[in-house]
């Protein structure tokens, strides 16, 4: 069963400049994306900065209002509710941001971070909301004596992890966790990927995991979306993704990885993309991709390709079938 | 063979109120000729310092306190230059001509309020006694060969026109405008996508096949190191603790932090494994620096009464140099 389902998602942002600041064009950051997370499993979004998947994510957990479109959340469209109307969805879908020296308040203790969700959701008394923030921290692998220092006492890792406890202080249900460990160190990085794992498992979490990192995103996710400038180009499961894409756009995103074990070195083809990610405010016309497409057609340049269903996974190009692009070797014989 | 550069037990410490902060503590290492080094290491490590330093580019409160940094000669039998006790004069000269550098951040490094050929055009001009015209043929000549279009109109343009992947590019060509012998890279594809980081590896490999410069690249990214280095050196707090060939340090480490530090990046096409394995606990603060080997109260193979006690000294296994009590009783 699908926990969040979008339609036709689009985020649009007015340009002003000029004369008396009149409106110059649009930004399309989202433009129409169709995207769908099952209850229990991770989806991974993945793209280049600019390719809207940090927009995405905050259109999802309302932060930014949709231009147009729908987001079902268990049956309920979050898109038109007011402020007010939202207040109990706010506690099922949470946000975990990137950075974790900047999302918490340097002047407050981690009781008061912690607890300050709860607080808006009237979730109990002094002593109640104290006792949660110590079993919080526990679950994330902190002491509970720490709930009365601050921030500036811990490092980004442990940082990271109250930044966690914070978000799953009302008992969300979906976690939109944006580029949350792309700005900690391998190590730590590791440690936080397996909490988020443990706390899927404890407590059935849905996670929509932004990452421009394909290397963690493959670890992490059970299905993956890929954006190209505010639209999607490509999902399917993660497997299916990895090994074999249907989009060019995925083949070179795959093939720009670098891998860690220096005996693939020059055994996988890196495909060289011509140019550079288009600009969202202009959008090339046809596929959006087709400038830096070394596959393009005549037809790629003028019609803009549909996401369509292949095989029980969706596609937005119109040679997906004649193309039989190269995914990142499995090796299925490691144990 | 002779490296191009050695570091010898380098010593960069941040003096603050509080204390010192040995940020780099007896870093030595070689790059060797015409070949890519990566110095790989988790922030905080020391590895962006120890390359400043190399230059002598740290500011107060850093203070460079102690070791060596040589410069050979290309005529075997010369004696080397140690840049840490040249004058100052003589090391401008080998900034830019003999060694170049690229930061992690283009737009930190590259003038604002001047286009990027008169940045190069001043940098020419300054290490070789050549006319305007011909320097600013040089620019368009280095901007076409790192892959800028159309290089004639770009010379004269100003680094915000330019996308974070062409200021990287602009910032390459300025530093392999004089032929330096090395190029020092710190996080240089840090900040781009990963298929403008292809491209921009790509280049370097390139030009250094097409120049045959030394590249000492910083880098936190293991697959950045596994596709471009010949060599690696692992830091960990200010201290180099691990350097072979790229291949050996990635596929077989010896020092347990390099083995967890390799265990813990997922590798693309291996899925289905079910967890990670992380490097226990956190790098420590600053100023308490563990006694003994300064790994050990995150290591695995930690043997009470000695890694807490004696300093391990580096010593050669197989075709690496690694500092871990585990390695090479009998020298001791």
């Amino acid at each position: 069963m699908n926990l969040l389902e979008t339609k036709g998602l689009t985020m649009h942002f007015p340009l002003h400049g000029g004369f008396l600041g009149r409106n110059r064009g649009f930004v399309k950051a989202v433009d129409g994306v169709d995207l769908s997370i099952k209850a229990g499993r991770t989806l991974g979004l993945v793209g280049e900065s600019g390719c809207g998947k940090t927009t995405l994510g905050r259109c999802i957990v309302r932060a930014y209002e949709p231009t147009s479109g729908s987001i079902m959340f268990d049956g309920v469209d979050l898109a038109p509710l007011s402020e007010k109307q939202l207040k109990p969805y706010r506690a099922q879908v949470r946000l975990i941001f990137q950075d974790p020296h900047s999302s918490l308040d340097p002047r407050k203790t981690l009781r008061d971070i912690i607890a300050e969700p709860l607080r808006v959701q009237d979730a109990g008394s002094r002593d109640e909301i104290d006792d949660k923030v110590a079993s919080l921290l526990r679950r994330v692998g902190l002491r509970a004596e720490y709930a009365h220092r601050y921030p500036h006492a811990f490092s980004g890792g442990e940082r990271q992890r109250v930044v966690i406890a914070r978000a799953l202080a009302t008992e969300p249900r979906l976690v939109v966790a944006d580029e949350a460990v792309s700005a900690l160190d391998v190590s730590v990085r590791a440690q936080i990927l397996n909490l988020l794992r443990d706390l899927q498992e404890e407590s059935g979490l849905t996670y929509l995991f932004v990452s421009h990192d394909l290397g963690i995103v493959e670890h992490v996710a059970d299905d993956v979306a890929v954006m190209y400038v505010g639209k999607l180009v490509e999902s399917a499961s993660t497997e299916e993704l990895y090994s074999k894409p249907l989009h060019p756009y995925t083949e070179a995103l795959l093939s720009a990885v670098p891998d860690p074990d220096p005996a693939s070195r020059g055994q996988r083809e890196r495909i060289k993309l011509l140019g550079e990610i288009a600009d969202p405010s202009k959008v090339p016309a046809g596929c959006p991709f087709h400038p830096r497409c070394g596959y393009a057609e005549a037809r790629c340049a003028s019609e803009v390709p549909q996401l369509r269903e292949i095989g029980g996974r969706k596609v937005a190009c119109h040679l997906a079938e004649q193309l039989d692009l190269k995914g990142v070797l499995m090796d299925t014989t490691a144990p | 063979m002779q490296p191009l550069l050695e570091v010898r037990e380098l010593r960069t410490h941040f003096e603050l109120g509080d204390g010192v902060v040995k940020a780099v503590d007896g870093v030595s290492l070689s790059v060797p000729r015409g070949r890519t080094l990566a110095v790989v290491g988790e922030s905080g490590c020391g590895k962006s310092v120890t390359a400043r330093s190399i230059l002598r580019l740290v500011e107060r409160p850093a203070r460079i306190v102690g070791g060596q940094v040589l410069l050979y000669d290309d005529v075997a039998g010369k004696e080397p230059l140690d840049l840490l006790a040249a004058k100052d004069k003589r090391l401008r000269q080998v900034r830019w001509a003999d060694i170049a550098m690229v930061f992690q951040e283009p737009m930190a490094s590259l003038s604002l309020v001047h286009t990027i050929g008169d940045q190069i055009i001043e940098a020419v001009r300054l290490h070789e006694n050549v006319g305007k015209q011909a320097a600013r043929d040089r620019a368009i000549e280095m901007l076409d060969r790192v892959g800028i279009p159309d290089p004639k109109r770009r010379v004269d343009s100003y680094p915000f026109q330019l996308s974070g992947g062409m200021r990287q590019r602009a910032m390459i060509a300025m530093a392999l405008s004089c032929r330096p012998r090395l190029l020092i890279a710190d996080e240089p594809t840090t900040a781009l996508d990963v298929t403008t980081q292809a491209q921009i590896l790509d280049l370097l490999q390139d030009l250094q096949q097409e120049f045959g410069m030394a590249i000492m690249l910083i880098t936190h990214d293991l697959g950045v190191a596994a596709q471009v280095a010949d060599e690696v050196a692992v830091m960990y707090l200010g201290e180099v603790v691990e350097q072979g060939p790229a291949s050996a340090v990635l596929s077989h480490p010896k020092h347990p932090y390099t083995r967890a530090l390799v265990r813990s990046v997922p590798r693309l096409g291996q899925r289905g494994q079910e967890r990670l394995v992380a490097v226990r606990g956190t790098v420590p603060p600053p100023y308490e620096r563990p006694s003994g080997c300064r790994f050990h109260p995150r290591c695995d193979a930690f043997m009470a009464g000695k890694c807490d006690v004696t300093v391990p000294t580096r010593v050669r296994s197989d075709e690496i140099d690694v500092a871990c009590l585990l390695y090479g009783e009998e020298e001791r």
